[in-house]
């Protein structure tokens, strides 16, 4: 575990190089009403919406944003998903964060 | 307390050596003790009587049979009372031996393991009854798994395949008796076809509330191990096992309750708490967990409560709150040792690492994703975004190394 005090939504999760672009993620909560279910989580920009371009070209996506036309699933068990980390041209930089690279050169 | 030797004994009561380690062995001084390959006997121990004199044969026998044939003497009606646990084992001053086993199994459902530990022990090295080593053998088990501890646990089991048989039919409650302790990691594979169907016909009347017990929890496994692809139900989906455990759960219920006994109730009610969390109706969870407590807590039954933590969560964690702050606390003292020494010994015996890192929301998200919710529905089910329930999912799967949805039930 990353943090063993109790965390609060703010609080840093992690600060992410890749590529050359740095992301600092925090707990919070991705819509308003959740805050009353339960502990915060670490936030992710929304890549989908707001692209965001690495020094090589490549694009940065989140593990968990919905897929493009180009998704083709990595394994048999994927074929029911639809989100980028289930995708053959994903690539994780970091054990555990929910950023990585979209290999695909036509993205 | 000092102790004397055989020998010592044998002289202070001018009898053969051979004589005081009959007694010895059939039970009959309080408080010997097997050391090795000899016995260790308190000083102040009464001898017995001679049964075979005449003189001693017209006194009143102190030591009677068991009075019920079952392992579990609690899961009886020899504990009809909520709230009256210690008073009901002191009415089994006539029976020294149920009473040792039935003071033992209270330790047991209050958690204080220590204590098991050594009455268990203390058990086996004096009985050799068949309900007694089996009694015995369970009670060492699920102290194993408290412990985590496995020699314990492999110690356990071969003290219940020794328990002595005089007919296939013990042999058969041997067989379940094994397959119910392995119950307690989760693995059902040795229950054999005629329980898994529901027939009880080969128990003795005094066991039909344990045994009502043990097949609900291999139900709720069962369910556990269709969503894991293990065990195959055709026609039934993820869910469906579940829904249907209620229609056969609450009929048990209303029997054990008619029957007066307290401890198969409290089983069962957070058994089917559980399978009502499992398919997303935490209302009529509650309701089994508050009805549970009514009856545990008089007795301080925290013991059964930590067992159940893991597949509860915070719904159960929530109700013991609201009820006693100081029972609450001392509770979740009990279910951390209960959960580390679960996972650890589970890890060792299956060959399965399990994490117990994950949090609430994170375990909650992982059982729905197990029992084959989307994540849409997942999300609805717990009332956040669906990136949240995503993201749920992805830290569960990343912090067990689960390779599939399906995989996670393992962990929960």
């Amino acid at each position: 575990m990353k943090n063993l005090k109790p965390i609060r939504e703010g609080d840093v999760f992690d600060t992410v190089s890749l590529d050359g672009k740095t992301f600092e993620i925090r707990y919070g909560y991705y819509e308003d009403y959740e805050r009353e279910s339960g502990e915060p989580i670490p936030i992710y920009p929304d890549l989908k919406n707001e692209p965001v371009y690495g020094e090589s070209g490549k694009r940065i996506v989140t593990f968990i944003q919905e897929s493009c036309e180009a998704y083709e699933p990595r394994c048999g068990e994927c074929l029911d998903e639809t989100d980028c980390g289930f995708c053959k041209h994903y690539r994780a930089t970091h054990p555990g964060i929910l950023l990585g690279i979209c290999m695909n050169d036509n993205k | 307390m000092k102790y004397l030797s055989v020998k010592e004994v044998a002289e202070k009561w001018n009898i053969t050596e051979r004589r005081v380690q009959h007694f010895c062995k059939d039970g009959k001084i309080h408080g010997a003790e097997k050391w090795g390959a000899s016995w260790r006997i308190p000083n102040d121990a009464e001898r017995p009587d001679d049964r075979r004199t005449r003189e001693a044969k017209k006194t009143k026998r102190f030591y009677m049979p068991m009075p019920r044939k079952t392992p579990f003497l609690i899961m009886t009606d020899l504990y009809h009372t909520v709230g009256m646990a210690d008073e009901c084992a002191d009415k089994l001053e006539n029976h020294p031996e149920a009473q040792m086993l039935f003071r033992a199994d209270i330790e047991y459902t209050r958690g204080n393991i220590d204590e098991v530990l050594e009455q268990a022990r203390l058990i086996l090295s004096l009985h050799t009854g068949f309900f007694a080593v089996l009694s015995g053998g369970m009670l060492l088990a699920l102290c194993a798994v408290w412990k985590s501890d496995i020699n314990l646990w492999k110690e356990a089991k071969q003290h219940i395949c020794e328990a002595p048989c005089k007919d296939e039919k013990d042999r058969e409650i041997v067989n379940l008796a094994i397959a119910s302790v392995n119950s307690a990691l989760h693995d059902i594979t040795d229950f054999p076809d005629w329980f898994s169907y529901g027939n009880f016909d080969k128990f003795p009347v005094d066991a039909l509330p344990a045994a009502r017990v043990y097949y609900v929890k291999y139900l709720v496994i069962s369910a556990k191990k269709h969503a894991l692809k293990e065990k195959d139900f055709e026609d039934v989906t993820g869910l469906g096992l579940l829904r249907v455990i209620p229609f056969i759960v609450n009929p048990m219920i209303s029997q054990v309750r008619a029957d007066k006994t307290v401890v198969p109730e409290i089983y069962l009610r957070l058994l089917l708490a559980t399978t009502y969390h499992y398919i997303g109706d935490d209302k009529s969870a509650v309701e089994q967990i508050d009805a549970a407590l009514d009856i545990a807590l008089p007795d301080r039954l925290l013991g059964i409560l930590a067992e159940h933590r893991r597949s509860l969560d915070t719904v159960l964690d929530d109700r013991l709150k609201l009820r006693d702050v100081e029972m609450y606390k001392k509770y979740k003292e009990l279910y951390k040792v209960y959960e580390q020494g679960w996972a650890k010994l589970h890890s060792i015996v299956c060959d399965k690492n399990i994490s117990v890192t994950l949090s609430p929301r994170e375990r909650e998200a992982a059982r729905l994703a197990s029992f084959g919710l989307s994540n849409p529905e997942i999300a609805k089910r717990m009332n956040i975004s669906l990136p949240s329930a995503k993201s749920l999912i992805f830290y569960a799967m990343n912090k067990t190394g689960a390779q599939s949805r399906s995989e996670l039930v393992i962990y929960i």
